[in-house]
């Protein structure tokens, strides 16, 4: 069950997007953003959800699995649908005893689901299912390196996000074996209201958080033991380089996204 | 029979790219009263296989049957009190105040009452050598082999008919390790219960089990007794196992002198054969 959650989940892959730099990537993923935003008509919603589908059948990673990972948003997607249907003001298209759905609100829903599942899938796709978390950690370094300056401890940031993407998986692996062993002695996770149920996870809980305690302190010690100190004098043996893909994916973004705007603004 | 296995299969991550076939088709019958040892080496399908007794994991094909019970019915309360597992490092789990309340865990959640439950503690604490007052401790002040004893009486409080442990020695160091096996041999012979063990160690399951399964990449390679499952050294060491340390002793002292028995696969046997010998020929 736990197993389903995929978050950090790098499909392996030799794809465009899979050897692109993750600099490159997170630039253009928010690039891709600020258009996903100020998009406000169907045709260029459409077009933008056609481009995050091309990208998907790019990267090879099964269309099903990348859909699969939007079920976690579900809830705050038909949420913000729902707002907007009823607090939209405008024609009545019909309406339900005293709630009047107009035109506009169901417009407003339809605009909003489409861009937020182009959104979220491509952001997914770009920064999660194609890149290794480790890799992405290194890019968001770099990027952020130049605020050193102004006394951002870069390096210390990227760690801590390299560490705890380290520990997702080991987390998730350490929670399912203490649901399994729990359930043994006859704990019980599905049934009774909302309160009984999150009383039921405190045996789960407590020996994640101590297990959690454990590892981080000797992992700590094991780093230290490697004279790891900080930033200072660190070298990387995997470098960033730029590629021709780089290069290619830049220019297919930066002609999309004004294509895009023109469509949008003229 | 206790356990019955028709032809199961499981894959882990069906439809995902991450999908592995971890049990092939296997089949088995264990009866009620066995003490059964599963070996194998890492990978080879022993976790696994242990939670389909209870549930915790359901076939991908073919059936598990407990006590009658089928796994992949509804029924999975009444299975899980009659099978126990006790997980690797079951010491991990523990998470009360109290040891008691950690050991009455299970129990609470049954319409059982409150003196009830005390006597089944208190009777279980006994048993496992846990004293009245480390019972008002944390769990977490007690050292290592007092963790894991408290983590066993957890699961035996149930009172289970099958109880499953996956090395349950991990970790512990040899007298720990002597502890906990004379426990569990003893449940076997006073309780009467039907008991599964997953070890890396032949020597463990050479002395204490009466069966031994050993599986090779999610299939069951062998089964049998322990003498015929140990004498196919040949094969054992094929799939990454080994037999028993002092059953190469015994196979390079039969080579020198062909009339001692070389059927032999704990420390206890070999003493009393090797005696035997040495009073035949020296004295």
């Amino acid at each position: 069950m736990i197993r389903d959650i995929t978050i950090g989940q790098y499909i392996p892959g030799e794809s465009i997007l899979h050897r692109a730099d993750p600099r490159i990537k997170i630039i253009l993923v928010m690039v891709y953003m600020v258009v996903a935003i100020i998009l406000n008509s169907y045709t260029g919603l459409i077009i933008l959800a056609l481009f995050t589908i091309l990208t998907v059948v790019l990267s090879g990673v099964p269309i099903g699995y990348a859909l699969r990972g939007l079920k976690p948003i579900l809830f705050i997607l038909v949420f913000a649908a729902v707002i907007n249907i009823l607090t939209a003001k405008g024609t009545v298209a019909f309406s339900i005893g005293f709630i009047h759905i107009t035109y506009e609100g169901l417009n407003a829903a339809a605009k909003l689901i489409i861009r937020l599942t182009a959104l979220f899938m491509e952001v997914s796709l770009v920064l999660t299912l194609t890149s290794k978390p480790l890799t992405m950690a290194d890019g968001i370094e770099k990027l952020m390196s130049p605020l050193k300056r102004i006394g951002v401890p870069a390096h210390e940031i990227a760690m801590m996000m390299t560490i705890a993407l380290r520990f997702i998986p080991t987390l998730l692996e350490e929670t399912d074996k203490i649901i399994k062993a729990q359930s043994s002695r006859g704990a019980d996770f599905d049934t009774g209201n909302i309160v009984q149920k999150a009383k039921s996870f405190i045996p789960v809980l407590v020996p994640l958080f101590v297990s959690a305690f454990r590892r981080a302190d000797e992992l700590a010690v094991a780093m230290e033991a490697r004279c790891y100190r900080g930033s200072v004098g660190r070298t990387r043996m995997k470098q960033l380089h730029m590629t021709r893909i780089d290069l290619i994916l830049t220019i297919a973004m930066v002609v999309f996204a004004s294509g895009l705007l023109y469509i949008e603004f003229m | 029979m206790s356990i019955v296995v028709e032809n199961l299969s499981f894959i882990y991550g069906k439809g995902t790219p991450f999908e592995k076939l971890a049990l092939k088709n296997i089949s088995f019958n264990i009866d009620s009263g066995e003490f059964v040892g599963i070996i194998g080496h890492t990978g080879s399908g022993k976790s696994t296989l242990i939670q389909q007794f209870n549930g915790l994991l359901k076939p991908t094909s073919g059936k598990v049957f407990v006590n009658g019970i089928d796994t992949l019915g509804k029924n999975l309360k009444e299975l899980r009190k009659q099978v126990g597992i006790v997980f690797q490092y079951p010491e991990h789990q523990l998470f009360e105040e109290t040891v008691f309340k950690d050991i009455a865990f299970g129990l609470q959640k049954q319409n059982i009452g409150q003196a009830e439950i005390e006597a089944r503690v208190k009777k279980v604490s006994g048993w496992l050598g846990i004293e009245q007052d480390i019972l008002i401790k944390s769990p977490f002040e007690l050292s290592g082999g007092q963790k894991r004893r408290v983590a066993i009486a957890g699961v035996l409080v149930m009172e289970p008919s099958i109880l499953i442990l996956d090395e349950p020695s991990a970790g512990l160091d040899p007298a720990g390790r002597d502890e906990i096996f004379g426990l569990i041999s003893r449940f076997h012979k006073e309780l009467g219960i039907t008991i599964i063990f997953v070890s890396h160690s032949m020597e463990d399951v050479a002395k204490l089990a009466n069966r031994v399964i050993v599986l090779n990449g999610g299939s069951v390679e062998m089964d049998g007794t322990p003498s015929s499952v140990f004498k196919e050294i040949g094969k054992l060491e094929k799939i990454g196992l080994s037999a028993p340390q002092i059953a190469y002793l015994m196979k390079k002292l039969k080579e020198i002198k062909p009339e001692i028995n070389d059927d032999i696969y704990t420390i206890e046997e070999a003493k009393i054969e090797i005696g035997k010998f040495l009073r035949r020929c020296c004295i």
